[in-house]
């Protein structure tokens, strides 16, 4: 925070332990031409895989949600699901639709935040939520009462909607009772009928309208809208379990960047998120959604990365959709968690975060301690795709002013929500002109 | 400190990280104070405070893909109405925090924990004081409705 008072002082407020960094991009021009592009964003992860190594594979859900501040379920679902598949443990049906609810919470306020903070100030010319309120007041109030919907179906599950903690092995500490979960069915009931606002109001932005050659990936569900099960899917023909991830992508060293960029194998980058899962799984999302999405005018599927702000805000009415489902059909598991013995193992699991697919991989010994863990989130796997995505920018930009072009970096970057600390202006943009 | 004796009239809150539910937090509420941990260069157990109209507008800027920042949530309340006319903040500079092992508070900052919550009771009784004069009927001004 920073004062007007008379004797200049800035005031940080900074409450997260982990550093987070920044998205820098650095574009290489010779004669207007593009000769080097790099894009660098911090990726946390990295360190977690290191100091789970030798904890108790227990503890893992609850240090695993630690590594993000906005989707610490999806964390501890991918974490779960891929210890579940190590010690062979089948969960109840209730905890499994209970965990598909923990994950609407997520999806909801996670995207809430997203098109209200951070996308529809880029799409609307402000230059924060504080001044797109002056712009559209109800339009923030709106995404403020579905944002506190999907916290509120966090906190039911989890204890508190920021880390939440309940989500365990085999289930949940405790299960919630009938009445608890449908105390939360009036307060979504009332914000559905906001989220169809919601779709309708981002599907008149101005979205720049462009095609890209893109393979979009995602789990897929015969049954279902994928959220914690599936088999990876791409528009390209993938077809594997999510124990086979290696078998589909492969990750290399970026010599620029401390993280890993992910390709698909014997091809290229690939796209992970709501356009992707909303492009790969349309019909799951039900017709109410479906019709909903179709009167946005907007082809389903499409390959404009500007339209992820309308999969995340027809996401969010699936989401509101799918938690009233399990509401109304909610029984009690006759135990919160199923017990377990632990032995050495692999286990590994993908679940749908609200970015896209999240892998996680862990190994363990006689003990049941972590001998190696792999976490490959969202963001990380998109990055090479953001980087194909600035590239086709770079025509553009050759012309425009510095803050021109870091403006037009950023809502390319911000397409894929990318999960980096970001003020309004993020990007470090270094443009070599030769 | 607080929730264990509160002052009189008041609702203590602890949040944890609120972003967002902060702008709830604030609403229907006559006046707030809000605590948090600083870090500003100041040395340890500094206390900083000021009002919800000091802050700078370019706070507002200042918010995470994870959620909405304390100064850029008091701002949208303001907007939004949300926010009560008297608002003030009180920062409790910490001390960078120790890697070696999970240090807590340093002697400092925990001295100046004290100070701070003496003068939330402080704050709030001049606070009270002064509605009291608000409302009294001889001096013309209007009850508080």
């Amino acid at each position: 925070m920073t004062s007007r008072r008379a004797k200049s002082r800035t005031i940080q407020v900074n409450y997260l332990t982990r550093v987070e960094g920044e998205a820098a991009v650095r574009i290489r021009l010779h004669d207007g031409e593009l000769v080097d592009l790099r894009l660098q964003i911090f990726e946390p992860p990295r360190f977690f895989e290191s100091f789970l190594r030798g904890r108790d594979g227990r503890e893992a859900p609850d240090l695993t949600a630690r590594i993000c501040g906005i989707c610490p379920v999806a964390y501890q679902m991918s974490t779960v699901h891929a210890f579940e598949r190590l010690y062979g443990i089948t969960i109840d049906p209730a905890v499994r639709e209970l965990r598909r609810f923990y994950l609407c919470g997520e999806w909801i306020e996670s995207h809430a935040l997203h098109i209200h903070m951070l996308a529809a100030p880029d799409f609307l010319g402000c230059d924060s939520i504080v001044t797109l309120a002056d712009k559209n007041r109800q339009a923030v109030e709106r995404g403020l009462r579905i944002k506190k919907a999907g916290n509120a179906i966090v906190a039911a599950l989890g204890g508190r909607s920021v880390h939440p903690v309940g989500a365990c092995i085999g289930g949940f500490t405790r299960a919630p009772r009938r009445e608890q979960l449908a105390d939360l069915r009036e307060q979504l009931l009332r914000v559905r009928d906001d989220a169809v606002e919601c779709v309708q109001w981002v599907s008149h932005f101005d979205l720049p309208a462009v095609t890209r050659d893109i393979e979009f990936v995602s789990l897929r569900n015969r049954d279902e809208y994928p959220m914690n099960e599936g088999r990876i899917g791409s528009s390209k023909g993938i077809d594997a379990e999510p124990g086979n991830f290696d078998d589909c992508f492969e990750e290399h060293q970026a010599p620029y960047s401390n993280a890993l960029h992910c390709k698909v194998k014997g091809r290229g980058p690939y796209f992970l998120g709501p356009l992707a899962r909303v492009n790969l799984n349309f019909a799951r999302m039900g017709p109410d959604v479906t019709s909903v999405a179709r009167e946005t005018g907007i082809p389903w599927p499409n390959s404009n990365p500007y339209t992820s702000i309308v999969a995340r805000a027809l996401e969010v009415l699936y989401a509101i959709d799918e938690a009233l489902r399990v509401i109304d059909a909610y029984q009690p598991p006759a135990a919160p968690a199923a017990s377990f013995e632990v032995r050495s193992g692999v286990g590994r699991a993908i679940t749908e975060a609200p970015r896209g697919s999240l892998y996680h991989a862990f190994e363990t010994d006689q003990r049941g301690l972590i001998r190696s863990a792999r976490i490959v989130p969202p963001t990380a796997q998109n990055q090479a795709q953001i980087e194909a995505d600035l590239r086709e920018l770079v025509p553009g930009l050759v012309q425009r002013s510095q803050a021109e072009a870091t403006h037009l970096c950023e809502m390319a970057i911000r397409n894929y929500d990318p999960c980096i600390s970001c003020s309004t202006h993020f990007l470090k943009l270094e443009i070599e002109r030769h | 400190m607080l929730a264990e004796a509160p002052p009189p009239n008041c609702e203590v809150i602890a949040a944890d990280r609120p972003g967002t539910a902060l702008v709830d937090l604030l609403e229907g509420a006559t006046a707030a104070i809000l605590i948090d941990a600083v870090r500003s260069g100041a040395p340890a157990g500094t206390i900083h405070e000021f009002t919800f109209d000091e802050l700078d507008s370019g706070a507002a800027h200042l918010f995470s893909s994870h959620d909405l920042g304390v100064a850029a949530a008091i701002q949208l309340a303001q907007k939004l109405g949300r926010a009560p006319s008297v608002g003030r903040v009180i920062g409790i500079e910490i001390a960078p925090g120790s890697t070696a092992r999970l240090s807590g508070l340093s002697p400092r900052t925990r001295q100046a924990v004290r100070r701070a919550v003496e003068r939330v009771r402080s704050s709030v009784a001049e606070f009270e004081d002064q509605e009291r004069e608000r409302a009294q009927p001889n001096r013309g001004s209007e009850p508080i409705a």
